[in-house]
């Protein structure tokens, strides 16, 4: 099936997929070594065999979503068995019940809503693009040989390699991620088939969303004035009118019901009737959440209220003060009109710089604004795409 | 044996600590396995590159700013092509990070 779109394919592209296959080989190498190192001192210190293959596998999933590790070619690389049939295994595995599936299982959500949406369509096979070509045909290529040591391991560090069966299964959910909306509901009901199994937090988080959605639409209209945020962001909204004269409302209900036993209460408390509404109106306007069960507390007599609005005010007087003192300094001392706009790009660094070289120096010399060094052991970032190098010289001018 | 850290914010890298800290806010992991899990993938990353990797690269740009603090130097270069074998990149900015190589052979 592939043979007809690599012909296609230029060399640069063809050169260019080569280098990635190696940095795929190297990356799985490096997953490789670091479950292998940890195992014994893992099953030592009496720990699962499971954790390390989870961390494996979802290890080996994140960078699968990052491009950085290219489709099948690791692990399942490693057995010829399975190389033929590869788009197949999938099906099969994916009802074989072993527990990394739950793992492969639940990261789904990350999928929906990948961390690096530039990259995505990368891992979209789509038909006819480039890209899918590769994750079909990559030739086991050299990541082969580096992992075949860990076949003469014991059974169990096969079982911990779930990572082979579940790569298609990953590459081929990966191509949901377009209707979101279906998506949602789908992981939702996933959610509730797999009650019982432990999720990871984001999958939590969605279930706990929704839920609290649903509570609110199950009861909108009795709204109780102490207890509640009013939505403001969907068809449940309502409007603060409406919460003004609830309250007042409710405030006139409760001090007539309070204090109908004594009359010269009652005057009084009618007196303050006014007050309190004006007061009720003012917390409305503020956003606040309306509180009036302290209005029993508070306001019993109008002195009290005058007190209690006059220290508003203050307040209000205070914070005004601050704010304005806040902005005079601010004038005085440095501003964001000092910046140098082209400093400001470069050493802000890391929301704007997304290519990256990590490495270690071996020399760096400079003469006059000529500046030579060499590093080594590298890894770059460059482009959205990962590449190593053993040796780099570099000669800048400054 | 000396080990850099630098090599976490790689690709790689991130997306290991991102599992890790997947694992250590479910539970799956202690921070104490997840740190070990981490140091360990500093000395495979280091031994990986230095063993399976050979390619060469030049790189070359405008060095915007330059630092060297606590042995480690820092380059912010413009307009920076990385040749190699098999490459051609450019970079209208990118970053270098280099760690003294002699430290981890002390």
């Amino acid at each position: 099936m592939t043979p007809s779109g690599t012909l296609a394919l230029s060399k640069g592209v063809v050169k260019e997929r080569e280098m990635a296959a190696s940095v795929s080989s190297v990356y799985v190498h490096v997953v490789d070594s670091v479950i292998k190192s940890l195992r014994p001192e893992f099953q030592n210190e009496g720990l699962d065999d499971s954790v390390l293959n989870e961390v494996q596998a979802l290890w080996e999933l994140k960078m699968m979503q990052n491009g950085a590790i290219q489709g099948p070619i690791d692990h399942a690389s490693n057995s010829a068995l399975r190389g033929a049939n590869a788009p197949i295994t999938p099906v099969h595995d994916l009802n074989v019940p072993y527990e990394p599936t739950e793992e492969y299982e639940t990261p789904t959500a990350e999928m929906l809503f990948p961390p690096t949406p530039v990259q995505t369509p990368m891992q979209t096979p789509l038909p006819g693009t480039a890209e899918p070509v590769m994750y079909q045909y990559f030739p086991p290529g050299p990541g082969e040989p580096l992992a075949t040591p860990e076949l003469g391991i014991d059974p169990e560090a096969k079982i911990g390699r779930p990572a082979p069966y579940m790569q298609p299964p990953a590459n081929w959910m990966s191509q949901k991620p377009l209707g979101v909306d279906v998506n949602i509901a789908y992981e939702e009901e996933r959610d509730e088939m797999a009650a019982g199994i432990s999720q990871p937090p984001i999958t939590k988080d969605f279930f706990t969303l929704s839920s609290g959605k649903r509570k609110r639409e199950d009861h909108p209209p009795n709204y109780l004035p102490g207890g509640y945020i009013p939505q403001q962001d969907g068809a449940g909204d309502f409007s603060w009118e409406l919460v003004q004269s609830k309250e007042v409302e409710f405030a006139n209900q409760r001090l007539t019901q309070n204090c109908s036993m004594d009359g010269s209460m009652f005057e009084k408390r009618q007196m303050s009737d006014p007050l309190i509404a004006a007061l009720v109106k003012a917390k409305c306007l503020s956003l606040e959440i309306p509180q009036v069960d302290g209005v029993n507390d508070n306001l019993d007599s109008t002195v009290a209220d005058e007190g209690y609005i006059e220290a508003t005010d203050q307040e209000q007087q205070a914070l005004n003060d601050v704010a304005t003192s806040k902005v005079s300094e601010d004038e005085e001392a440095l501003n964001d009109n000092d910046d140098d706009p082209d400093d400001l790009d470069l050493t802000n660094e890391d929301p704007k710089i997304d290519d990256l070289v990590l490495a270690q120096f071996e020399k760096v010399s400079r003469t006059k604004n000529r500046w030579k060094c060499i590093l080594k052991d590298g890894v770059m970032h460059l482009n959205h795409k990962d590449i190593l190098f053993s040796k780099a010289t570099g000669e800048f001018d400054f | 044996m000396a080990t850099f850290e630098l090599y976490r914010k790689s690709t790689i890298g991130t997306c290991l600590t991102e599992t890790l800290d997947e694992l250590v806010s479910n539970g799956t992991l202690s921070p104490e396995h997840a740190i070990q899990v981490l140091v360990q993938f500093d000395k495979s990353m280091a031994e990986a590159l230095e063993t399976q990797v050979k390619s060469k690269v030049t790189i070359k740009g405008h060095l915007h700013t330059y630092r060297f603090c606590d042995n480690v130097w820092t380059f912010l270069l413009q307009n920076a092509t990385f040749k190699g074998e098999d490459i051609q990149e450019n970079a209208v900015r990118v970053k270098i990070v280099a760690c003294d190589s002699k430290i981890l052979t002390q």
